[in-house]
C-alpha cells in the first residue's frame, strides 16, 4: 500500500474507532457547509440496487426542534439541528419496491446514517442516532406527507467538553472477536 | 411570570406544603413525553420502559424546578442531577442501572417521610 493510500486508510479507521454517540451539545449552530458535508456523506452511502428511495429532512428552527424533542422520547440533549431519514413510499412504488417485505429499506436508512455520523465526526460535530420517537407525532409536529415515513432522526450539534470526554473507563470494551465466529457459527477461532 | 401558568398543589395531604408552579408549556411537554413513551414501549425492549419512567422523573423534576416556586428547589434539582447522570448505566451496566433505582426510589421515600407531617 502507498504511503498516501495508508494515511487515508489510517484517516478512516481511526474515524471508525473514535466516533461516539453524543449526549450534549453547545448553542452554536452549525453552518450550512458542515450540513452540507453531513448530507454529501448519505448521499454516497451503499443503498440496495442503486435506488433512492430515502430523502432527508434538515430541522434547524428552534421551534421545530422543540416541537420533535417534544414526541421523541429517544432526545436527551439540545441539539441544534437534526436530520430525518425518511422512505419516500411513491419513489419505493416507481421503483417497484415491495414495501411490506423488503428488509433492505431498513439497511439502507442504516447506511445513510452511518455515513453521515462518521462524516459529522471528521469534520468535529457530534451525532446521536433516534430511534424513539412517535412517527405520527412526527408526521404530524412536521407536517410530513404520507408518502413519507420518518425512519430515523439524526441528533447533530458541536459536543461539548464533557462530551467529548466520551465513556473512557465504563467497563470492558466489546472487541471484534468477541461478536465474531469463523466459518461455524458458535466457533470463536479462526483456523482449523 | 411564564406563559399559561398551571398552579397545582403538589401534596394536598400536607397543609404546609407551598404551591408548586408548573407552567402550561411544561405540562404539555411532559403530557406529549408520556403519551410518546407510552406508544414507544408497545414495540421497544422491555427495560426502555423502565428508562422513560426514570428520565420522565427527572424532567418532572426539572420542570417544577424551574417553575421557581417548589419548596424542595435545591433538593429536586439536585434529583434529577443525580438521575440524569445515572440514567444512562442502562445501556452500559445493567446491574449498577437496577441498583441505582432502589437507591434513587430509598432516597425519595426518605425525603418524602421526612417531609411529611408526623
Amino acid at each position: 500500500m502507498s504511503a498516501r493510500a495508508s494515511a487515508g486508510a489510517d484517516a478512516v479507521l481511526n474515524a471508525i474507532r473514535s466516533r461516539r454517540v453524543t449526549r450534549e451539545f453547545t448553542a452554536e449552530p452549525l453552518t450550512k457547509d458542515q450540513l452540507d458535508q453531513i448530507l454529501t456523506a448519505a448521499r454516497w452511502a451503499a443503498t440496495a440496487g442503486n435506488r433512492r428511495i430515502n430523502r432527508f429532512l434538515v430541522v434547524q428552527n428552534p421551534r421545530s426542534l422543540k416541537l420533535v424533542r417534544s414526541i421523541a422520547p429517544g432526545i436527551w440533549a439540545r441539539p441544534t439541528a437534526l436530520i430525518i431519514i425518511c422512505v419516500d413510499l411513491d419513489l419505493a412504488r416507481q421503483d417497484l419496491v415491495q414495501i411490506e417485505r423488503d428488509p433492505s429499506i431498513q439497511i439502507d436508512v442504516g447506511t445513510a446514517a452511518m455515513n453521515m455520523m462518521l462524516a459529522a465526526h471528521a469534520i468535529g460535530v457530534g451525532s446521536c442516532p433516534v430511534t424513539s420517537y412517535s412517527r405520527s407525532g412526527l408526521s404530524k409536529m412536521l407536517d410530513l406527507p404520507a408518502s413519507a415515513v420518518p425512519e430515523f432522526i439524526l441528533q447533530l450539534g458541536i459536543p461539548t467538553p464533557a462530551a467529548l470526554q466520551g465513556h473512557a473507563g465504563r467497563g470492558r470494551r466489546v472487541t471484534a472477536a468477541d461478536l465474531t465466529y469463523w466459518e461455524r457459527y458458535g466457533r470463536p477461532t479462526a483456523g482449523r | 411570570m411564564r406563559p399559561r401558568q398551571v398552579e397545582k398543589r403538589a401534596r394536598r395531604a400536607s397543609p404546609k406544603s407551598p404551591e408548586l408552579v408548573v407552567s402550561g408549556d411544561d405540562v404539555l411537554e411532559l403530557m406529549a413525553y408520556l403519551l410518546a413513551s407510552a406508544e414507544l414501549c408497545m414495540s421497544e425492549p422491555y427495560h426502555y420502559g423502565s428508562f422513560r419512567l426514570l428520565d420522565g422523573a427527572s424532567r418532572l423534576a426539572g420542570y417544577a424546578v424551574g417553575g421557581g416556586r417548589a419548596r424542595d428547589e435545591a433538593w429536586l434539582g439536585a434529583l434529577k442531577r443525580d438521575i440524569d447522570d445515572h440514567k444512562g448505566l442502562l445501556m452500559w451496566d445493567r446491574e449498577a442501572y437496577v441498583a441505582y433505582l432502589h437507591e434513587v426510589t430509598a432516597k425519595v421515600a426518605e425525603h418524602i417521610k421526612r417531609e411529611t407531617p408526623a
